[in-house]
């Protein structure tokens, strides 16, 4: 659905149309309900968490006004119904320091030829579920919803510099793993 | 050997991010969203509001009633309303000490209990609805 569908929907659904709102939750209720997954790790308290912030939305879409997008709106209802539940998460997502000292790992050489793309990235997903949760809601939204480091900001109320420290951080810890696993990849073969 | 270059690497990793496969939503979402906005809506506006209308109106013609009272009663009324409402209290504090008061009190309380276990199933869900609801609110 484009920008100017999406504006005509939430206005039918602004006037009272519930009709129109169901497209606005089919729309966006993968990526809600994954966003909730993220933070609660657990299905049913996600699916609890995505309706509730769905049911916000609906009360409160009157006074939605369309200065930020529709999607960071949704979600910043989300993340605020989550921090109130898992205050936990909120603890974490504030103490991201910016000033602490960014490690990289070295590039050491290892064989671009023996890189499998997917068994390569089969790995990756298998190590990006044991990051932290915080590492992976900012993931989900910066690569899987292409949301921007401001949005993402916006949304979670933390500063865009924490934004990309925790890329940064999530990219490292999987570099870190990478790079042995693929030494024994070099080795086997 | 060939060497990978942090770009490939962050690359690969930004591919894995990207590809990472999305849970799919659990069967009945949407419907289940959108059954609760229709609780919401209807409650919201014929239960909820209507009450608090009839209940406030009730309120503010009994308020009004009371004060203007003793202006539209005719003066040769007012002892009779003194006694009648002196009768009342004291009827009132006599059925205090008195059996029937006390066995209305414990039928009506047996009658409740009854009540509650022949429509078990319909308290539990209409509590659990509320439950709900509350929580909504919150």
């Amino acid at each position: 659905m484009c920008d100017q569908d999406e504006k005509q929907v939430i206005l039918k659904a602004q006037s009272g149309d519930a009709q129109a709102f169901s497209v606005l939750v089919v729309n966006h209720q993968q990526f809600l309900y994954n966003l909730a997954l993220r933070i609660t790790s657990h299905p049913q308290e996600a699916q609890d968490l995505s309706q509730e912030a769905f049911l916000r939305a609906w009360r409160a879409l009157s006074s939605f006004r369309g200065q930020s997008s529709f999607r960071t709106w949704l979600y910043r209802i989300l993340v605020n119904l989550a921090y109130d539940r898992y205050p936990k998460i909120k603890r974490e997502m504030m103490h991201i320091s910016m000033e602490e000292e960014l490690y990289d790992p070295p590039d050491e050489p290892y064989l671009e030829k023996y890189l499998d793309r997917k068994e390569l990235s089969r790995f990756l997903h298998d190590k990006m579920k044991n990051l932290p949760e915080t590492y992976r809601i900012v993931l989900l939204m910066r690569y899987q919803n292409d949301l921007s480091y401001k949005e993402i900001a916006s949304i979670l109320d933390i500063p865009m510099g924490s934004v990309k420290t925790i890329i940064f951080r999530a990219k490292a810890e999987l570099k870190d793993l990478l790079i042995p696993h693929q030494e024994v990849a070099a080795w086997i073969e | 050997m060939d060497r990978i270059k942090p770009d490939f690497l962050d690359e690969i990793m930004e591919d894995a991010f990207t590809s990472e496969p999305m849970a799919p939503t659990p069967p009945g979402f949407t419907k289940m969203v959108m059954d609760q906005i229709q609780i919401e809506t209807v409650t919201g506006f014929q239960i909820f509001s209507l009450l608090d209308l009839i209940l406030s109106l009730g309120a503010a013609f009994t308020f009004g009633l009371v004060i203007s009272l003793p202006l539209l009663v005719p003066e040769q009324l007012q002892p009779w309303i003194v006694w009648l409402v002196q009768w009342v209290f004291y009827t009132m504090e006599k059925s205090l000490v008195s059996w029937p008061l006390w066995l209305f009190l414990a039928g009506g309380i047996l009658l409740v209990g009854l009540l509650l276990i022949v429509f078990q199933k319909e308290v539990a869900s209409s509590l659990h609805a509320f439950k709900k609801l509350q929580n909504q609110e919150r």
